[in-house]
């Protein structure tokens, strides 16, 4: 199956947007897979296909990749290109779940540094959920 | 795979009375975009006359594609194509002029492409090249060197002087160039930010000599911003990749080549409090040339 | 003001040490000569590469500005040099006693048509309307007057109308262009200022050796040009303060137009080396041309006849001007190109030989200079020759100096062999000779110079007559 235009499927890569630019592609890319955006066994751009379309250095691509891969969300065949690997979606959605959690436990450590107790931290977290779209 | 280095500079030396370059070694492999940085003085522009022949270097060799810069200077001039601060087409009064002389060196010219940059440039066969302004003029050398896809293109300073749309739409080009493995762009800036976005491999000179080089991401990885506090002055004094920038008593504030000085180091030798943080290309920059 | 005077002298030392040289010793043989415009040229460079503009804000009213340029201009190079006059004028006897007794004898007597190859006075510029000259080869001058009356009337003289012409010349600097012609008008007014301006410069060595050098050779056109020097004088002072007003804002460069779509008509039409030659060595002969027109014209309405001498004389703006046109195409271009080293000196130096070869049939055919025992095709090759050897020469040295002081190493260059030419016109087996032995010195220079010189690919300015951007310095 032919590589799909991956420009919308990615935010744009910006050094405003949190994040390095390689990260921002890992991220970017777990997202859409995670979500169905790409299925299993569809083809990613080449490197310097990515490249030339966020205008970005090879090696930022190579890197996000070679990440990707070694979370076994995208696999290389020699000669064929770079697909989403079975199962791909899931582990994308799982390695955002785990990084959720992280960011979730820091945030409980600020809270609680700040002297909040654990039903005010709830109730915080709560509030922050419904505000967000 | 082609495996003939783009540009390999080896043992380069260069002696003016109040200058030197080298000894230089450096490598851009086929199919990057490989940035040289550096202060100004540090010696770019030197390098990248001197691929060209213009000088001739004291010690030391430079191919470009394998081919030797003086004794084959026609073959690397064929390969080659040279962008930088100073070329001046005025001579020829208008742009459509200056093209068809390159263009008269150029078997592989394409027309069209050029049609297509000199649209994105904003720049009319018509126009008197001494009317243009400073970055028309960049631009129009920049013209005249894509338009016959070379497979290496070396830049001194293109982005100088240019506005941002068409800053743009230059690096889109280099991105476009090295699609194909087979060319490469070699890159000296001052806009370090730029660089390291899109460039592959950096160098980074000062004062001739090269004091840093890998792939980008790996020289921002590599190190790191570190502060401290330590009262033992002689501890941290001449360690390898140790590179202090701001001391005020105890309060240290430094940059880490972690592969050479790794953070633990610091707080086997006393160091208290310490905390790291990641350095763009630019600080790191500004901490190794200071 | 006065330290803006002495900032000047400072920084264009040599070129007044060179000028005052030139005047002492042309006095002391016998043709005292003032390089008038030589400091209003320097001034245009310093205008041109913003001087003037960095000395606005020192603590000097713009009148005191305008006044300190103005002396700069006009007085100043002219009065420093009567002292060099003087003294030429005053070792002349001791230099060469033996004329002296030839004086008497001359100074009556017609013009004969001897020749006098023994002499040792080097055959200076041509000489004065007089009659029945046509068939004169070599131009002997007027006898170089060794009494010294003659000689203080002679500097008296030049030193008048140096005066009148940097004044002149300081007037032209007004309508000097400060941005790229945009329009119709504008590109007409540039194209006048840089031809009078062109002319002017070189244009000296047309008039101050024709000046009278004793009260009886005065003749009316003499008269017109000693009356407008005073006038001239005055006409400058009262623009230098405009001059001064004008230099004190930057240059604009324009905007690049808005891309057209229209389909680029590049084929068709000539391309790389061809068109490089029908565009330099073609406009290079384009100039010869227009100078020789000029002199002709000139030389005939005024002198009633053109000398040999004359064609020389255009032979020597040939090598100046394919020097200029030559360096004005960027070396880095050219360096980046797939020639060979010896294949890019060959197509640099295609020029001033252009304009060698052009001066050259100009000079034999229509001003019949050389040994007339020998056809006029052998005396074409000779000085064809002669004269391209000499300009590669130029050209090469020209190059290796990227500071402005090369225009006037240029100017010593060709006077050099001109006077050589002039007076030894006759020999042409030896000045071919000596032409080609320059030549090929030239040329192995100039490949010398493109490996090796970092001076060739430093950006230079055009000899201040470029319109537009002070040139950028790294």
């Amino acid at each position: 199956m032919p590589p799909k235009s991956i420009k919308f499927l990615l935010p744009p890569i910006s050094a405003a947007a949190p994040g390095t630019l390689y990260e921002q592609i890992v991220s970017g890319l777990k997202r859409a897979i995670g979500e169905r955006k790409i299925n299993a066994g569809d083809a990613l751009p080449s490197f310097r296909q990515l490249a030339e379309e966020m205008l970005v250095s090879v090696i930022t691509v190579k890197r996000a990749y070679e990440e990707l891969e070694r979370e076994g969300i995208i696999f290389r065949r020699q000669g064929l290109g770079t697909f989403v690997a079975e199962g791909g979606g899931d582990r994308s959605r799982e390695a955002k779940i785990e990084h959720a959690r992280t960011l979730l436990k820091d945030a409980a450590r600020e809270a609680t540094e700040a002297g909040l107790t654990p039903a005010e931290v709830r109730r915080l977290f709560r509030e922050t959920l419904n505000e967000s779209p | 795979m082609n495996t003939i280095p783009a540009l390999e500079v080896s043992g380069l030396e260069k002696h003016y009375p109040r200058f030197g370059l080298g000894p230089l070694d450096l490598t851009v492999p086929p199919g990057s975009i490989y940035g040289l940085i550096g202060p100004n003085g540090a010696g770019k522009t030197t390098l990248i006359d001197l691929i060209f022949g213009m000088g001739s270097p004291d010690a030391g060799t430079i191919k470009v594609c394998g081919y030797d810069h003086e004794r084959d200077e026609v073959a690397v001039k064929q390969r080659a194509a040279y962008v930088g601060p100073d070329l001046n087409f005025v001579a020829w009064g208008k742009v459509g002029r200056a093209i068809r002389f390159n263009r008269g060196f150029r078997p592989t010219w394409d027309d069209g492409y050029c049609a297509r940059l000199m649209q994105d440039f904003g720049i009319s066969a018509d126009d008197r090249i001494g009317t243009l302004s400073f970055g028309g003029r960049t631009k129009l050398a920049l013209l005249l060197a894509l338009a016959w896809r070379p497979p290496l293109l070396v830049l001194d300073e293109p982005t100088t002087g240019i506005d941002a749309h068409s800053k743009k739409a230059v690096f889109a080009e280099m991105l476009n160039i090295v699609r194909d493995e087979a060319r490469t762009v070699f890159i000296s800036s001052h806009q370090i930010s730029d660089l390291e976005r899109f460039a592959d491999r950096v160098g980074v000179l000062h004062k001739g000599r090269l004091v840093a080089e890998g792939t980008t991401a790996e020289l921002v990885d590599r190190h790191v911003q570190a502060e401290w506090v330590a009262e033992n002055a002689d501890a941290f004094a001449h360690i390898p990749g140790l590179t202090v920038q701001e001391r005020d008593g105890a309060n240290w504030r430094a940059v880490l080549d972690t592969l050479t000085c790794p953070v633990h180091s610091l707080e086997s030798r006393g160091a208290r409090d310490v905390r790291t943080q990641p350095l763009t290309l630019e600080d790191l920059f500004l901490a190794l040339t200071q | 003001m006065k330290s803006l005077i002495l900032d000047f002298l400072y920084r264009w030392r040599w070129l007044f040490v060179i000028s005052l040289l030139v005047s002492a010793a042309s006095s002391l043989f016998g043709l005292p000569l003032i390089l008038a415009p030589a400091a209003v040229g320097a001034l245009q460079l310093d205008a041109q590469r913003g001087v003037f503009r960095a000395v606005r804000p020192l603590p000097l009213t713009r009148q005191d500005q305008a006044k300190a340029w103005w002396v700069i201009g006009v007085p100043l190079l002219p009065l420093l040099s009567v002292p060099a006059l003087v003294l030429g004028i005053m070792l002349c006897p001791h230099f060469q006693p033996s004329a002296r007794s030839l004086q008497s004898a001359r100074i009556a007597a017609p013009m004969t048509e001897t020749m006098l190859p023994m002499e040792p006075r080097p055959a200076a510029l041509p000489e004065t309307s007089v009659p029945d000259t046509e068939h004169r080869y070599i131009a002997p001058p007027q006898a170089p007057e060794k009494n010294r009356p003659s000689l203080w009337f002679a500097a008296a003289i030049q030193s008048w109308v140096a005066l009148g012409y940097a004044g002149f010349c300081f007037f032209l600097m007004q309508w000097a262009p400060q941005r790229p012609a945009e329009n119709l008008s504008e590109n007409v007014q540039q194209g006048v200022f840089g031809l009078l301006w062109g002319i002017s410069m070189p244009g000296v060595v047309f008039l101050l050796p024709n000046l009278p050098r004793s009260p009886d050779t005065i003749a009316t056109w003499h008269w017109a040009v000693l009356a407008a020097a005073p006038v001239f004088v005055a006409l400058s002072s009262f623009s230098a303060a405009k001059l001064a007003r004008q230099r004190m804002f930057v240059t604009a460069a324009k905007k690049s137009p808005q891309a057209t779509t229209e389909s680029l008509a590049l084929t068709g039409g000539l391309t790389g080396i061809p068109l490089y030659i029908v565009n330099f060595a073609g406009r290079i002969i384009l100039m010869v041309a227009l100078i020789a027109v000029v002199q002709f014209m000139m030389l005939r309405l005024i002198l009633q006849g053109n000398q040999p001498a004359d064609g020389l004389q255009v032979s020597l703006m040939s090598m100046m001007f394919g020097a200029a046109v030559a360096e004005s195409i960027g070396m880095r271009a050219l360096r980046a190109l797939p020639l060979s080293t010896p294949k890019l000196a060959l197509l640099l130096s295609l020029i001033p030989w252009a304009g060698a070869i052009s001066s050259a049939i100009y000079s034999t055919v229509c001003c019949r200079a050389g040994n007339p025992e020998l056809s006029v095709w052998v005396n074409l090759a000779a000085q064809a020759v002669a004269l391209c050897g000499w300009a590669t020469l130029a050209l090469s040295i020209t190059l290796h100096i990227s500071s402005s002081g090369r225009l006037f190493v240029l100017v010593l260059l060709v006077l050099i062999p001109s006077i050589a030419i002039q007076w030894a016109v006759q020999y042409t087996v030896p000045i071919a000779a000596i032409g080609l032995v320059a030549g090929c010195a030239g040329f192995a220079l100039l490949i010398r110079g493109l490996r090796k010189s970092s001076a060739f690919y430093r950006p230079r300015g055009f000899f201040g007559m470029t319109p537009g951007q002070p040139t950028a310095v790294r």
